[in-house]
């Protein structure tokens, strides 16, 4: 079955993308109201903050770019989510 | 910060470990009505699904016949997501698929990686094939 390990590579990469961008996702639910969602726009500054940071490092981790302190930061906010 | 991969080995182990149960308790919840939430179910199907969720958790979080396991969940998650979740919105995020997407691309992503080194089968030898230094 190790042979399946050559394209770990490219299986991580859209692993990477979908994450990124799903995550992405709740950032532009709460900045810009897209993807169309309920709960409206963030409003407070802890919404803003968390908007802003699941926004740029889900598109971030989504390309590859300077990913590993995207994906710190990310981890961290998901740790003290509360919304 | 290449001196972050020495730590991939334990870090993979308690990431397959936390998907793993985490998967499971969604058996235990559709299987057995465990954890409240959600009533178990009776229809074939989901009660398919829930021993394939119960029993593929375990089997990923432990490493044991990982690549098997991860790719008959990661199959499950997929069929899930295409059934259940895609017909009621395009977004993965508004028609509550995303967690299916989710476990459905790490399962891929654990099945070609396969368990790593610390993983019952590593110890029994099964994955003898050591895994790639890293996957960056």
């Amino acid at each position: 079955m190790a042979w399946l390990n050559r394209y770990a590579d490219a299986i991580y990469c859209i692993v990477r993308l979908t994450i990124g961008l799903m995550f992405a996702c709740h950032g532009g639910q709460k900045i810009f109201g897209f993807p169309p969602s309920e709960r409206g726009l963030a409003t407070n500054p802890t919404g803003l903050t968390v908007g802003w940071i699941e926004l740029s490092c889900g598109f971030l981790i989504g390309f590859g770019l300077l990913t590993r302190l995207a994906a710190f930061i990310a981890s961290g906010e998901m740790v003290s989510h509360t919304s | 910060m290449n001196s972050l991969n020495r730590f991939t080995d334990p870090a993979y182990c308690l990431m397959r470990l936390i998907f793993g149960l985490n998967f499971a308790s969604h058996g235990g919840q559709l299987l057995f009505g465990m954890f409240g939430g959600m009533p178990g179910s009776n229809s074939p199907l989901l009660q398919l699904c829930g021993w394939i969720c119960l029993v593929g958790g375990f089997l990923i979080a432990f490493g044991l016949l990982t690549r098997l396991a991860a790719f008959v969940s990661s199959g499950t998650m997929a069929v899930a997501y295409f059934m259940v979740h895609a017909p009621h919105n395009f977004f993965p995020i508004a028609n509550q698929g995303e967690r299916a997407v989710f476990y459905s691309w790490v399962f891929l992503f654990i099945f070609f990686y396969g368990p790593g080194r610390w993983s019952i089968d590593a110890m029994i030898g099964k994955g003898k094939a050591a895994p790639p230094a890293s996957a960056t």
